[in-house]
């Protein structure tokens, strides 16, 4: 595997640039939809680029409390997991993905760092009410990661059964695979 | 008069052999009974006496006689290497070769009971609190006695032959007058290899050289390991790979936990005591892995898991830890009733200890009786691996013992089973045989409930983790559950379950015995032993906080620690044979990993520094040391799978099943793959992007007083999260599960503890 190509994935295209800019554009577009369904004019699409730009300027609090170190890293680790998440995913026709390298399986674990990341780092902050935050993001993190392990299971058997295998977790091989049935199949 | 019975049925019997093994019962038994007699007679006239309360700990005043007792107590409970062992041994055997196997069966049941009292009656005179007048020990016209008797019961438990070549000589003057026919005896001879004798040696040299420093007797014994180590390194062409990875592997987490106890133990009791019966049970543990043939292997499976293993888990000899103690020992001396009358069985059959032969015997025999014979032993080896998913207080190791025993029993000892399942069912052909008795779709019915109870073990275990409070209960209910993964993968049978299960057997090796250590540091340090009583040791400790993150992520599977690699293949390795439920089971399993580690983290470390822990330490380096080098190695095997996975090759070449495509960073699959390689690059760019934006931003951090809702009138005490408090929903729902599914037909185990 080539490493300058891997650096041009991770910091333009998928991840880095092209991931933070259209993320943050998709976040606008959310809120705007959001607030004309409750008939409200809603905050301009380049809102969340300006939040951004604004919470950087901020001054970094850090509770006395806090266990510094892993208070800092904590959203590090989230943010790492998830960027090398969107640059393993392939865009049908545009970008084939980093193919046999991870899985679904792996994809699943990296999509949970962030989560982990949030619990660790609110943890580490020292404060009671992070302590409950915590205790609910975990709780969430039970109900829904079931039905999603259902989900992903599928996915990978579906994709699996069309070859003739019992299933296929290779993240390319469903990307063609919904590429040739279309969505409604699965 | 139990024995007497036992004689009875043996020569009861008629057969030759019957007659050998009883003649050299009654041998042994004069031996046996004439020390305990004495010894007791000698106790008993001591405290004029002889009522068994009044025994209560004399064992401390007069350590001699008490210890030959114990000897002999051992001896006649048939625990090996005493002499008792070996005649009860070929009882066993003849009752079996005569086809009386319900005779085999009692026998083992009341040997069962009678280890109950036994180990009671040690118990009393050793670990109790002495309260009667003071003693002396007998005079010494009384101790040669006694002592030439000692030596005899462990001379002849060492090496049988010699008594055995009596009883024969015996015996074959009864058969030329009862005209009974000269059969065969089986080939029961021991040998001692060099790399148990040097751990043996090592921990009676820290016994007798550490009786005035602890320190002496502490690196006396992380010596002896280290030299049992190389004697490992230098005999590699003896043994074969599978055999000689895992004694390595024992011998070299031993060093480490040894080195550990140096720290630990440094205000415990009796710290001489502790090395020696810490190094025997090392000592049998390998012999356990090396030994290729089924007799030996026995020997050491009993000298691994009950006696030495007894008095290691007890030394803080406490009420619970004698009574966890006990409860453990007599669950583990079921199962190795179990696994010993599977084997005598199977060796009765095949006519033969040695493994490589029964093996290949194993196709030409009458398989229902066979498989009977490695079912049994299945059972009990599995006993042994803490898997069944109800009532796991009753199977797992307890959490009185001292914690690097802790570590080593949960990360080690415990691998002794899934170790010789392995062998047992892959290498020694025994799958082959139990898929005669029926299959469920292509997997031996065997195997297929095997793989069920794993499965059902890993949530099973994982749930009751996240409900624990105690320190250490939480770790060795989580230990239950990942013992789970590997006894999922090895009982798909495939190459990516066994190449999971193998992986995950070294991985969890290094982060469960690394989480233990650092529990340790906590307890020893702060005092504190259930996670309510910590917090905020994370400022204090940092060194230990830092390596527990590190195993706690390799245990929750996090990419790129080593528990994710061995997890992902057990896994796909359920997916590719079909079985989702199985690989749903396992991935919850993870996902209430990371709940319950979250949770340790949250109340030990983290949150705001009880008063009390104010001149709280960071640990010895003795004790930081072998956490700094598990940790290394859980970094290692995760970023490099392929380092383990060559070693994992080549044993499956001895099971002849095909290894799966690894590089050193990587490996592929049918389903999919895994390179870390390339995904650590990524991360790194990653890093690389998200510390540009920290540079990027604002970089003036104020430190804030914590956020209270402006109450201003609370100490730090009173704002700690608990651990009770965490997670009360779920807590809740497995709690009532627990009530209602597992307690009205198991009973509870969890309301004797708190």
């Amino acid at each position: 595997m080539n490493i300058a190509k891997l650096a041009f994935n991770m910091l333009i295209f998928p991840g880095g640039l092209f991931a933070l800019v259209s993320s943050l554009l998709l976040m606008g577009i959310d809120r705007k939809i959001y607030a004309r369904l409750q008939r409200r004019v809603g905050p301009p699409i380049y809102q969340p680029f300006i939040d951004v730009i604004k919470l950087l300027q901020k001054e970094i609090l850090v509770p006395r409390s806090a266990n510094y170190i892993v208070f800092r890293l904590a959203p590090l680790l989230g943010f790492i997991g998830m960027l090398v998440a969107v640059v393993l995913i392939p865009i049908s026709g545009v970008y084939p993905g980093i193919d046999k390298s991870a899985d679904l399986l792996v994809l699943l674990y990296l999509l949970a760092t962030p989560a982990l990341a949030i619990m660790v780092g609110a943890s580490a902050s020292g404060s009671p009410y992070s302590a409950v935050g915590l205790s609910r993001e975990m709780m969430i993190t039970l109900a829904y990661e079931i039905p999603l392990l259902i989900v992903l299971l599928t996915i990978g058997m579906k994709t699996g059964m069309a070859a003739g295998n019992f299933a296929d977790f290779s993240l390319s091989h469903i990307v063609t695979f919904q590429q040739q049935k279309g969505f409604s199949d699965f | 008069m139990g024995q007497i019975g036992e004689i009875l049925v043996a020569i009861g019997a008629g057969t030759y052999l019957g007659m050998v093994g009883g003649i050299n019962h009654v041998l042994n038994h004069v031996v046996m009974k004439g020390l305990l007699f004495l010894a007791a007679g000698m106790l008993a006239y001591r405290l004029k006496s002889q009522n068994i309360e009044k025994f209560k700990g004399i064992g401390k005043v007069m350590p001699f006689t008490s210890g030959c007792l114990a000897i002999g107590v051992l001896a006649i409970m048939g625990l090996p290497p005493f002499n008792g062992f070996i005649s009860k041994f070929l009882m066993l055997y003849d009752d079996i070769e005569a086809g009386y196997w319900y005779f085999a069966a009692l026998m083992l049941l009341a040997s069962v009971i009678s280890a109950i009292y036994y180990i009671r009656l040690v118990r009393t005179v050793f670990f109790e609190k002495y309260e009667g007048p003071k003693v002396k020990e007998g005079p010494i016209t009384t101790m040669i006695p006694l002592c030439i008797l000692t030596c005899l019961t462990i001379f002849n438990g060492l090496f049988p032959e010699t008594a055995l070549n009596l009883a024969k000589s015996a015996a074959d003057y009864v058969a030329v007058q009862g005209k009974i026919e000269v059969t065969a005896i089986p080939q029961i001879s021991i040998t001692w290899p060099v790399i148990i004798i040097i751990p043996a040696i090592g921990g009676l040299l820290a016994y007798f050289l550490g009786k005035k420093s602890p320190k002496i007797a502490g690196w006396t014994a992380v010596i002896g390991m280290s030299a049992a180590s190389i004697a490992i390194v230098m005999s590699n062409e003896k043994y074969d790979i599978y055999s000689l990875s895992f004694a390595l592997l024992i011998a070299g987490v031993g060093v480490l936990n040894l080195l550990y106890s140096l720290g630990y133990m440094s205000h415990g009791h009796a710290q001489n005591r502790y090395y020696m019966f810490f190094m025997l049970m090392i000592g049998g543990l390998i012999g356990v892995a090396t030994s290729n043939n089924f007799f030996t292997f026995f020997i050491f499976w009993e000298i691994m898991s009950s006696w030495t293993l007894y008095f290691v888990i007890i030394h803080e000899e406490t009420q619970d830890a004698l009574r966890e103690g006990f409860k453990y020992f007599i669950f583990n001396y079921i199962g190795a009733s179990l696994a010993l009358l599977g084997m005598l069985i199977l060796t009765v059959n095949a006519e033969t200890f040695d493994m490589k032969i029964a093996a290949s015997h194993l196709a030409n025999l009458d398989l229902t009786t066979i498989s009977w014979g490695i079912i049994l032993m299945t059972a009990g080896f599995l006993m042994k691996a803490a898997v069944l998913p109800f009532r796991i207080d009753y199977q797992m190791h307890p959490a009185t013992a001292p914690t690097p025993v802790s570590g080593y029993i949960s990360s080690v000892l415990l691998k002794s089973a899934p170790f010789w399942l392995i062998k047992l069912l892959f290498i020694l052909g025994g799958a082959a045989a139990i898929g005669k008795l029926g299959m469920a779709g292509k997997a031996p019915v065997v195997m297929y409930v095997m793989s069920w109870i794993a499965g059902l073990t890993i949530v099973g275990a994982a749930s009751m983790a996240l409900i624990q409070k105690g320190i250490k209960r939480l770790l060795i209910y989580s230990t239950v559950s990942q013992i789970g993964y590997i006894i999922l993968g090895l009982s798909l049978g495939s190459t990516l379950g066994l190449t999971g299960g193998l992986l995950h057997f070294v991985n969890h090796m290094f982060f469960k015995n690394l989480l233990f250590l650092a529990a340790g540091a906590i307890m020893v340090q702060a005092h504190a032993h259930n996670l309510d009583e910590a917090g905020g040791l994370g400022r204090k400790m940092p060194y230990t906080m830092t390596f527990f993150m590190i195993g706690a992520m390799s245990l929750a599977g996090i990419p790129p620690f080593s528990g994710f690699t061995s997890k992902w293949l057990v896994y796909e390795a359920a997916m590719e044979k079909g079985q989702v439920f199985l690989a749903l089971l396992s991935l919850a399993g993870s996902v209430l990993t990371m709940a319950y580690f979250i949770k340790f983290l949250h109340s030990a470390f983290f949150g705001t520094l009880p008063k009390k822990f104010e001149n709280v330490k960071e640990a010895p380096w003795t004790m930081l040391l072998p956490m700094g080098i598990l940790s290394a190695l859980c970094l290692v095997l995760g970023i490099m799978p392929g380092l383990p996975l060559n070693v994992i090759s080549k044993i499956l070449k001895l099971m002849n099943i095909t290894s799966p495509e690894f590089t050193l960073f990587g490996i592929k699959t049918p389903l999919g793959a895994w390179q870390v390689g390339v995904i650590l690059i990524l991360m790194l760019f990653a890093l690389v992007l998200g510390i540009i934006f920290f540079l990027l931003g604002n970089r003036k951090v104020r430190y804030t007083s914590t956020y209270t809702c402006g109450v201003s009138d609370l100490e730090d005490d009173d704002i700690r999260a608990q651990s009770e408090n965490m997670y009360e929903s779920p807590d809740n729902i497995i709690k009532k599960l627990h009530k209602t599914l597992i307690v009205p037909v198991f009973g509870n185990g969890e309301e004797e503890q708190k």
